[in-house]
C-alpha cells in the first residue's frame, strides 16, 4: 500500500511534467496558441512581396512600413466568416477616428485567393464595405509563393474545403510600423479592436 | 498467450505508414479509430506483461489506484487539442502516441481492472463519461478550429463521436446500477 502512495505520486509528478511542458506551463492548449505566441516574439520582418490593390496599383508591401496595418485575410466568395469579419473590420474603421492618426494607419483585406479575386471582384468588394482603396485596401497577392511568405509570417493558416471554400484563421492582426505581429485581435470585439488601436497607434504618434 | 499475438498484430498493423496516414487524414479516424483501438492493443498485449513483470505490477500497484491513474492521466493528455496537432508535426509526439496509448494506459488499466473494485470501477467510468461529455460540450460548440491540421466540420463529427461515447458509458453505468450483473459470472470466472 505504501508502494502504491509512491507510484501514484511518481505518476502525478511525470504526468504533471508532461502536461507543464507540453502546454507551456499550462497556457497553450493549441498549435494556434502556440504559432501566434512565437510570432510575438520572433518579431517578423515586413514580407519582401509583391502586392496589387483593389484601384489596380502594384507595389511592393513594405510600401506600408512606418504605418500600423490592420489586416484581415479573407476570400470574397466567402459566405460565412468573411462577410462578417468584414462588417466589424468596417464597423472598426467607422467607429475609429482616422482623422487623427492620419497616415499612421492602415486597414487591408489581403484576399488568399487570388485565382478568383481578381482586381475588379476586389473592387466590387471594396464598394460593399465602402472601402476607399486608400485608407482601407483589399490586396491581393499575385504570386502564389509570395502570399505563402505573407500567411507564414503573420501565421495564417489555409486549408481548400471542397471545391470553392477556405477554412482560414480569422482574426483581426495589427501589425507594427517594423512589419512586427503586434497583436491578434478578436473580430468579434469591435471595442477591443479600437481600443487596441488606440492603444497602439495612440502611443506611437503622441 | 493469444490475445498477446492479437494485440501486437494490431499494434504493428496500426504502425503501418499506410494505415497511419489513412486514420490520420481525417480527425474523427484519429481521435475515434486510432487512438482507441492503439488502447485496445494495449489492453490484448496486457496479460503478457501482467505474467512477465508479475512481480513489479504486485509491489507498484498492489491496490490498481495507480494504474487507474496513469491510465487517465495519459487519456487527458491526448485529450489536449495541441497534442493531437504535434502528434501529426512532431516525429517524436507521434512515438510517444505509440508508445503511451498501448503500454502506458492499456497494459496498466488491464492489470488494474482485476485489482480495483466495482466502485473504483464506477467511479473510473462516470469520470470518463464526464470528460467525454465536456469534450463533445468543447468540440461541437466552438466555433473556431481547435486543431489546425483539421477543417470545423471534422471537429464537431469528433465532438458528436465524444458525446456517442460518453452516452454509451452512462448506459453501462445505469445498466450496472439497476441490474444484478453477479447473476450472469460465476465467480471463477472473474
Amino acid at each position: 500500500m505504501k508502494k502504491d502512495i509512491i507510484s501514484i505520486i511518481v505518476i502525478l509528478l511525470l504526468g504533471g511534467l508532461l502536461f507543464y511542458i507540453s502546454t507551456d506551463g499550462f497556457r497553450i492548449y493549441t498549435i494556434e496558441a502556440e504559432r501566434i505566441e512565437s510570432l510575438k516574439s520572433e518579431k517578423p520582418e515586413f514580407p519582401d512581396v509583391d502586392v496589387v490593390d483593389n484601384t489596380g496599383r502594384a507595389y511592393p508591401f513594405d510600401e506600408f512600413q512606418g504605418k500600423y496595418i490592420l489586416m484581415t485575410f479573407i476570400y470574397t466568395s466567402c459566405e460565412t466568416a468573411c462577410p462578417m469579419m468584414e462588417a466589424n473590420m468596417k464597423a472598426v474603421y467607422d467607429t475609429f477616428d482616422a482623422s487623427a492618426y492620419g497616415d499612421d494607419l492602415v486597414f487591408l483585406s489581403t484576399s488568399f485567393d487570388t485565382e478568383r479575386d481578381t482586381v475588379e471582384v476586389l473592387d466590387r468588394y471594396a464598394d460593399y464595405f465602402d472601402a476607399d482603396g486608400e485608407t482601407w485596401r483589399m490586396l491581393r497577392v499575385p504570386e502564389a509563393r509570395d502570399l505563402d511568405t505573407v500567411l507564414d509570417t503573420y501565421g495564417v493558416t489555409v486549408i481548400p474545403e471542397g471545391d470553392a471554400d477556405y477554412q482560414h484563421n480569422t482574426s483581426f492582426y495589427l501589425i507594427g510600423p517594423d512589419g512586427s505581429l503586434v497583436e491578434v485581435l478578436d473580430y468579434r470585439d469591435i471595442d477591443g479592436a479600437v481600443q487596441a488601436l488606440d492603444r497602439h497607434v495612440g502611443e506611437g504618434t503622441s | 498467450m493469444k490475445q498477446f499475438w492479437y494485440g501486437l498484430v494490431l499494434f504493428l498493423f496500426l504502425a503501418l505508414p499506410p494505415v497511419r496516414h489513412l486514420l490520420e487524414s481525417i480527425m474523427a479516424f484519429h481521435m475515434h479509430m486510432q487512438m482507441p483501438l492503439l488502447f485496445v492493443s494495449g489492453l490484448l498485449m496486457a496479460p503478457f506483461f501482467m505474467k512477465r513483470f508479475k512481480n513489479f505490477f504486485d509491489q507498484w500497484n498492489g491496490s490498481g489506484l495507480p494504474g487507474v491513474i496513469l491510465f487517465l492521466v495519459i487519456v487527458l493528455y491526448w485529450m489536449v487539442p495541441k497534442a493531437m496537432d504535434e502528434s501529426l508535426e512532431i516525429m517524436a509526439v507521434e512515438a510517444f502516441k505509440f508508445i503511451s496509448l498501448p503500454f502506458l494506459a492499456g497494459v496498466p488499466l488491464r492489470d488494474s481492472w482485476v485489482r480495483i473494485g466495482k466502485a473504483t470501477e464506477s467511479v473510473l467510468l462516470l469520470a470518463l463519461a464526464i470528460l467525454f461529455s465536456i469534450m463533445a460540450y468543447l468540440y461541437i460548440l466552438f466555433e473556431s478550429t481547435l486543431c489546425n491540421n483539421y477543417l470545423l466540420v471534422d471537429q464537431k463529427t469528433v465532438g458528436w463521436g465524444f458525446a456517442f461515447f460518453s452516452l454509451c458509458l452512462i448506459l453501462y453505468l445505469v445498466l450496472t446500477l439497476f441490474t444484478d450483473q453477479s447473476q450472469y459470472y460465476d465467480e471463477a470466472s472473474t
